[in-house]
């Protein structure tokens, strides 16, 4: 009896020793701050313990990868709990979560020291400005970074733009550099090796550059990596050239219409570069921004597209460059880009307890001050100035400028709250397009038919 | 008088489990049929509204719902007999050369180990069609790679190697255990009688074996309806639809769209599925075991 006591005792101190261990001793602590990051968030997660030091406010962290963030937040927040008070979101969620996140209107902040205006405009209006009583409405993307113009017309900021994802281009620098391609080139076509700004320079490029090598008999260089597996990659692939060929998604009535002659033109082109021109690595079908960025960067292709800036892996010799993704040629010579943008940003929960504690941290993390600590890792940057700041971005001066650029004329997604549903179906049939088993007309009519079925299922189209 | 008492006290003892059983089975259980009459809103809960049957309709009439049913059907018909074929042959091929397997075994083992998303990841490298490992041992060999899991002709038949690859040691485990314990007596007597090896499995192993093999096919086939994580992990139910499964949509209508009731009520379709399946199974193996 006396060993079970003692044994019981012994179990019992384990026990609470493990408990407190577990609490982190954190039982004198007052201010406490809970938040999630994506695992792409490396700029912040840096220099979090910065902020520590100086406010002494405790702050948690939990980091997910995107599809356990996106369960998280979503299950957090309707639990209303106001267990997380700062929640790292993806603007596609901010339409179905919008009545859970905290407006900054409806907080008593000073704008004026948050500088909205410092902000890159187009990237700020489509990322955190809402409309709560109508979600789908996006500002027009001129109008200046007011924030008492924009709640007169019945919009609230939501948020500040951190992680700005914007599709852009890497090229190998070495390739279109070699004055024996070059020349090549020249006596091809008639015209200067140089980067494309435009759909049918990609193309006669890519041609170009898919090629033999080692002369072995088989093509070991190709053109250019596309992201075109059945994944949200796809979708994104076709939206920007969707928007490029001036085409659109949805009607003002929330119709789908991207069946139209410059959809089918935009799908018709993507199909042709991967089947008929053959300019994309073989298995470029199951390709998503992994498999792309793993292509390029182990130099099979010339030309790579993605949502970061891409490298060399250390066996492959060469050097690259950056440019903004092509556009169409329009007649007057314009050329009309529309890169697939999508950023992310730091929201507030509507139900957290320590709201202004939570704002504070947010407005140190988008400074331009704690941004400038960002240059190395790039993915945090959404302020103006910073990219106007030349010894902001002596980190990656030939990144900077496209990143900004591409920032400046990106084109975010439609704003619904049945955003992941659209854009499956939709992928759903471009993923059979590309496998040719539909043509790019019949794929594009069955998607708008399948997208018009949920828009009226969910109310959107009457 | 004690002995009523302690017939009483008797189902006292049994609260603690049927509380616990309660409120995690029979309340979720009934709480997933409930909202999947109503088109539920997680995010605007007040939006809630009675649709009746609605989203049994809708899940029926889904095409992308049928194409899912017609593939996990198909998904579980090929991956069974692939993982049954392979796990007895290997147990009819060893079970006489070692006697003591377990080296053997644990090795067998390792593919059930690992975590399926763990393993779907790694096969989705295999796959690669431009830099993963099979396509690069079949160019050594002069054959021209595929684009395993990147067109539809393969995908689905690419995800059944994985879980046949995966599962397989399952059946092979059971059957050598189950070879293992049978009575040496009819073989003797089969021997005796100048039975040959074919003859010997047809007429003695085969028979003395059918309860365990049924058990074991009962169990990969209700497995393979929990199927998720190697179709996630490689091609996430493309490209197109040829690899969308039950269990996928579910999991999408519920945790990528946020349907809730769609999602209740497409899982209680495939409840339905999944017990009528059963039911036939559990039949076969109880006629099975009483004769």
């Amino acid at each position: 009896m006396k060993i079970l006591t003692k044994r019981l005792s012994l179990l019992l101190i384990i026990c609470l020793l493990g408990l407190l261990v577990a609490n982190n001793v954190g039982l004198a602590e007052d201010k406490v701050l809970y938040m999630t990051l994506s695992s792409k968030a490396s700029g912040i997660l840096r220099i979090l313990p910065e902020y520590q030091e100086i406010s002494g406010v405790k702050i948690r962290v939990d980091v997910l990868p995107y599809g356990g963030l996106q369960e998280k937040t979503y299950l957090e927040l309707t639990s209303k709990t106001g267990f997380y008070d700062i929640f790292y979101l993806d603007v596609p969620w901010m339409p179905d979560i919008l009545p859970l996140v905290q407006s900054l209107n409806d907080m008593d902040i000073d704008f004026a020291e948050l500088n909205i205006e410092g902000f890159i405009k187009n990237d700020f209006l489509q990322t955190v400005v809402f409309d709560p009583k109508d979600p789908g409405r996006t500002p027009s993307l001129d109008r200046a970074l007011d924030y008492k113009a924009l709640e007169e017309d019945g919009f609230k900021i939501y948020g500040v733009p951190t992680q700005p994802n914007v599709l852009t281009m890497t090229y190998r620098k070495d390739l279109f550099e070699n004055p024996q391609h070059k020349e090549e080139y020249k006596k091809m076509y008639g015209k200067e090796l140089t980067v494309p700004e435009t759909w049918q320079e990609l193309l006669r490029v890519a041609q170009f550059f898919t090629r033999d090598q080692n002369g072995d008999g088989k093509t070991d260089l190709y053109g250019t990596t596309l992201m075109a597996k059945k994944h949200e990659s796809i979708f994104c692939d076709f939206k920007t050239l969707l928007y490029s060929y001036r085409g659109i998604l949805f009607d003002a009535n929330w119709n789908a219409v991207f069946n139209s002659p410059e959809g089918v033109a935009a799908l018709q082109f993507y199909v042709d570069l991967i089947n008929k021109y053959k300019v994309t690595p073989p298995g470029v079908t199951s390709y998503s921004w992994y498999e792309a960025d793993m292509a390029f960067s182990s130099g099979k292709t010339a030309i790579g597209f993605n949502f970061k800036p891409m490298k060399l892996s250390e066996n492959v010799k060469g050097e690259v460059g950056y440019a903004p993704v092509p556009g169409k040629l329009e007649d007057d010579g314009k050329i009309t880009r529309a890169p697939h943008a999508g950023t992310w940003l730091l929201g507030i929960n509507k139900y957290s307890k320590n709201k202004e504690e939570a704002y504070k941290l947010i407005k140190w993390l988008t400074s331009k001050e704690s941004q400038m600590k960002y240059a190395e890792v790039v993915e945090q940057i959404t302020r103006e100035s910073i990219f106007n700041d030349p010894a902001a971005i002596e980190t990656f001066p030939e990144y900077y400028p496209v990143h900004y650029q591409s920032l400046m004329v990106g084109r975010g997604r439609p704003r619904i709250t049945v955003y992941s549903q659209m854009s499956e179906l939709i992928q759903v049939q471009l993923s059979s397009a590309v496998n040719l088993e539909k043509t790019p007309q019949q794929a594009l009519d069955d998607a708008v038919d399948a997208v018009n079925k949920l828009m009226s299922q969910t109310g959107y189209r009457k | 008088m004690s002995a009523v008492l302690n017939k009483k006290y008797q189902y006292l003892l049994y609260l603690p489990l049927l509380l616990v059983f309660g409120f995690t089975v029979v309340y979720p259980l009934i709480y997933s049929l409930y909202i999947s009459f109503f088109s539920y809103d997680i995010i605007r809960p007040d939006m809630t509204s009675w649709v009746g049957l609605g989203n049994y309709l809708a899940a029926l009439s889904d095409p992308v719902v049928i194409r899912a049913t017609i593939n996990t059907i198909i998904f579980i018909l090929i991956s069974v007999v692939l993982q049954m074929a392979v796990g007895i042959a290997l147990a009819l091929l060893v079970h006489k050369e070692f006697n003591k397997t377990n080296i053997l075994e644990a090795l067998l083992l390792f593919p059930a180990f690992l975590t399926p998303i763990a393993a779907g990841f790694m096969w989705r490298w295999l796959y690669n069609p431009d830099f993963g490992l099979i396509n690069y041992l079949l160019r050594l060999v002069g054959l021209a790679g595929l684009n395993w899991v990147g067109q539809s002709s393969t995908a689905m038949l690419s995800i059944i190697i994985v879980e046949v690859w995966r599962l397989f040691s399952f059946v092979f485990l059971l059957t050598m255990a189950g070879m293992r314990a049978l009575p040496t007596e009819a073989f003797e007597a089969a021997l005796v009688d100048g039975a040959n090896y074919w003859q010997t499995l047809r007429y003695v192993t085969f028979p003395y074996l059918k309860p365990v093999l049924l058990a074991v096919l009962t169990f990969r086939i209700i497995d393979g309806f929990k199927a998720f994580a190697v179709f996630y992990a490689i091609t996430g139910g493309g490209p197109g639809i040829s690899t969308e499964i039950l269990s996928l949509q579910i999991f999408k209508q519920g945790l990528r769209y946020f349907d809730i009731g769609k999602s209740a009520a497409t899982t209680w379709l495939f409840l339905i599925l999944l017990s009528l399946v059963a039911m036939v199974l559990i039949k076969l193996k109880f006629k099975e075991d009483t004769y």
